[in-house]
């Protein structure tokens, strides 16, 4: 699996403003240029730290990607914020987090904030009311590609009858999605452990 | 408290969401209309289609800007941590494990 551990397991000799400069100004560049959150922005983790800085093999991101896709929560700062603790430890880890996540969310508050500032003026407010039929195609498209990818990895009977389950639950029974989540995931855990090592 | 109500409106969808940040968003409306009620659907979609049209990972932008309208500057703060940092402590525990098991087989 990971062929040059040894390279991840001290931060790097030189100097230690030289490595948070570098870490900063790629994870800025990966969070200013990514378009349509995360997941999308992966490539650019490649160019950064494989291609540019030379932080990582090959082998060794994809690795990295493959076990931080295996783990809930954002993917984009699970990234930024290990390759950012294997170079630079826990200061290069906040370096990176903070230059992937800080400006656009800054952007964000400074571009809401001035919008509402012109709420009641007619044509705004038509343009948040024309902006909900956008999202709910961004959205559909989204669970298009989650129905797709859940029928190649489970099978397509397997994944229309867990499809029909979690909407029979949550949209009939409104059961909470967390709960729903956290038995799905106990059931797993159990079953492999029944099974053996069926993986 | 409502730093406390932060803390966890982020935290369930970070800690429960998979397929990256975009898969989380409905975990994060759920919480922030449905159970704590800062926004309605219609507010939490304008806010999300704007979201989508600036650069950055999504679960983030999210989580700052409604934790900055509820509490301020600590409430944005409060927001990014509680999802970003779980899943990234997970995830470096994780890569360390690993590693010393690597090692411990190669010595």
């Amino acid at each position: 699996m990971v062929t040059e551990g040894k390279k991840g397991m001290e931060p790097r000799a030189g100097s230690a403003l030289k490595i948070n400069a570098d870490l900063f100004a790629a994870f800025f560049r990966v969070g200013i240029l990514g378009f349509g959150g995360g997941p999308s922005a992966i490539p650019l983790f490649h160019a950064e730290a494989v291609k540019k800085y030379d932080w990582m093999t090959e082998d060794e991101f994809s690795d990295t990607l493959a076990l931080a896709n295996t783990m809930p929560g954002p993917i984009a700062t699970k990234m930024a914020g290990y390759i950012g603790y294997r170079i630079g430890g826990i200061v290069g880890s906040l370096t990176s987090l903070i230059a992937l996540v800080v400006p656009t969310v800054l952007m964000m508050i400074l571009l809401l904030g001035a919008l509402q500032q012109f709420k009641g003026v007619e044509w705004v407010n038509s343009m948040s009311a024309a902006v909900v039929p956008v999202v709910a195609v961004m959205l559909g498209v989204m669970t298009w590609d989650f129905v797709k990818k859940s029928g190649q990895s489970l099978g397509w009977p397997r994944a229309a009858l867990l499809l029909g389950i979690s909407v029979l639950l949550m949209e009939i029974l409104h059961i909470h999605p967390v709960v729903l989540i956290i038995g799905i995931l106990l059931i797993v855990l159990l079953g492999f452990r029944k099974g053996g090592r069926t993986a | 408290m409502i730093y406390w109500s932060i803390f966890l409106a982020f935290f369930i969808p970070g800690i429960l969401g998979y397929g990256g940040g975009p898969a989380s968003i409905p975990l994060v409306e759920k919480e922030v209309v449905d159970r704590y009620s800062w926004m309605t659907t219609q507010e939490f979609g304008e806010v999300l289609a704007l979201g989508n049209a600036l650069p950055g990972p999504i679960a983030t932008k999210m989580a700052g800007y409604i934790g900055y309208m509820e509490g301020g500057i600590l409430g944005a703060f409060v927001g990014l941590f509680a999802s970003v940092a779980p899943s990234l402590i997970l995830m470096i525990a994780l890569m360390m494990t690993l590693m010393i098991c690597i090692f411990s087989k190669i010595l």
